[in-house]
């Protein structure tokens, strides 16, 4: 008798506890809430870098990846090949923007994946695909290499003037 | 012809799918607006200028590897082209004598069946090299160049400036180091433009539907046939992309060997 009891209580237990870890999920629904970040320092100091060695067209100028970045001479998010090279536009400005904040860590911005996945590994980063396309490495060697500094200055909080304007942007 | 080495394109077919930067050495002169990588100048302005910001896309280790395929994304791997020196040693036996000029030439092959050639406006190749040590440090001296053709940045990296339809051979002249180094590694890429502007297409130049070929020389000073050989494998190691096209057949067959016998058990001998 005990027996059965404990048994039904397993029973209706079982199907509860299977659903509680689905019921610790966020809404998936629900809008992201990104790190805040400095735009201007973004704008004015990380785009470049990002421009320079990560939005290839066979990299993260790719339409298809996840972590898509728009740049002139390079994924373009309207127009035609007329335009491929026109002046950044503010929507995809705002894109790259978001796209680089959503690989940030809030806990450990140092562990970001914007800093980890272009950097070797033997130098601390993390598996990165697109260090083996090439065979040469990552995009950075170590620590040291001041674009990589440029993004972890942002991670760190760093800030620029609002009037800071990307280098040859206007050219 | 002496001192050539015949490559095939060096891309291996899952990164020739994958791959590519706007780097175009393919070609023109757009009227206004800068629309591409158009000419090797473009390659050293900012990014955000859309330029390379001072990647060229030679395949170098200064570059991280990255070549031409960054942005010529639709490369079709068949490009194949001559390189020769002369003295020939530079480029057949990967070896060279401190202080000499060698004169250098790339030329692609059957210029008959390149890309583009029903374009009537912009036809255009390109080429860009760079020779470096393995730590990226410019090594020797370029020149020999026509300056209207090509767009030098210091002494050891040049790319062509594309303004010329139909072109298909480059030549310069590279002199190595006064004193014997090594190994260094002559990195060059060549695109054949597909000729954007064909049969009413909007643009002179686009990165996309070109060819590619991609190559590198490790050499090293001639300090006698040691030093020789080792560069030779060194190149060959370099060279490993073309080679590496092979590797997935090679798999095939082994599992063609090995699958068949079980899926296809022997016959009786044939009468």
């Amino acid at each position: 008798m005990r027996r059965a009891a404990l048994l039904g209580l397993g029973l209706a237990v079982a199907p509860a506890a299977a659903v509680a870890p689905a019921a610790c999920q966020k809404d998936l629904d629900a809008p992201l809430d990104p790190v805040e970040l400095d735009r201007p320092f973004f704008d004015c100091r990380v785009q470049p870098v990002l421009t320079r060695s990560c939005a290839a067209l066979a990299c993260h100028g790719d339409p298809g990846r996840y972590f898509k970045l728009f740049a002139r001479n390079r994924l373009r998010i309207t127009g035609d090949e007329t335009q491929r090279n026109v002046f950044m536009r503010p929507e995809e400005r705002a894109h790259n923007y978001n796209a680089a904040r959503a690989f940030v860590d809030r806990a450990a911005p140092e562990r970001s994946l914007l800093l980890t996945k272009p950097l070797e590994q033997a130098a601390g980063g993390s598996f990165h695909v697109g260090a083996t396309l090439y065979r040469a490495g990552n995009v950075f060697a170590g620590t040291d290499d001041p674009d990589y500094q440029v993004l972890a200055q942002w991670l760190a909080g760093a800030t620029e003037a609002p009037t800071c304007q990307e280098p040859g942007s206007t050219l | 012809m002496p001192g050539t080495r015949q490559h095939s394109v060096a891309i291996a077919p899952a990164l020739a799918v994958a791959l590519a930067i706007a780097v175009a050495l393919a070609s023109v002169a757009a009227p206004s607006v800068a629309h591409a990588f158009h000419n090797g100048a473009v390659f050293d302005r900012p990014p955000g200028a859309g330029g390379g910001g001072g990647l060229f896309y030679t395949g170098s280790v200064r570059e991280r590897g990255w070549d031409c395929t960054a942005c010529h994304v639709e490369s079709r791997g068949r490009l194949r082209v001559d390189v020769a020196s002369q003295p020939p040693e530079l480029i057949t036996s990967g070896r060279f004598t401190a202080g000499t000029a060698y004169a250098i030439t790339i030329t692609m092959r059957d210029p008959q069946s390149q890309l583009g050639l029903a374009s009537t406006r912009s036809n255009y190749n390109g080429v860009g090299v760079s020779v470096l040590d393995a730590q990226g440090v410019p090594a020797g001296t370029i020149s020999g160049f026509d300056p209207s053709r090509f767009y030098a940045r210091g002494t050891s990296i040049l790319a062509s400036d594309s303004t010329v339809s139909n072109e298909t051979s480059w030549s310069f002249t590279w002199t190595a180091p006064a004193a014997a180094a090594g190994p260094l590694t002559i990195n060059l890429g060549v695109v054949d433009g597909n000729g954007a502007g064909v049969a009413g297409a909007s643009t002179l130049t686009d990165p996309l539907g070109d060819d590619v070929a991609i190559h590198a020389f490790v050499v090293s000073g001639a300090a006698g046939a040691q030093a020789a050989a080792g560069a030779q494998a060194a190149a060959g190691a370099r060279e490993g992309r073309g080679r590496s096209m092979w590797a997935p057949l090679i798999v095939a067959l082994v599992v063609v060997v090995v699958v068949r016998p079980r899926r296809r058990p022997a016959l009786p001998a044939a009468a």
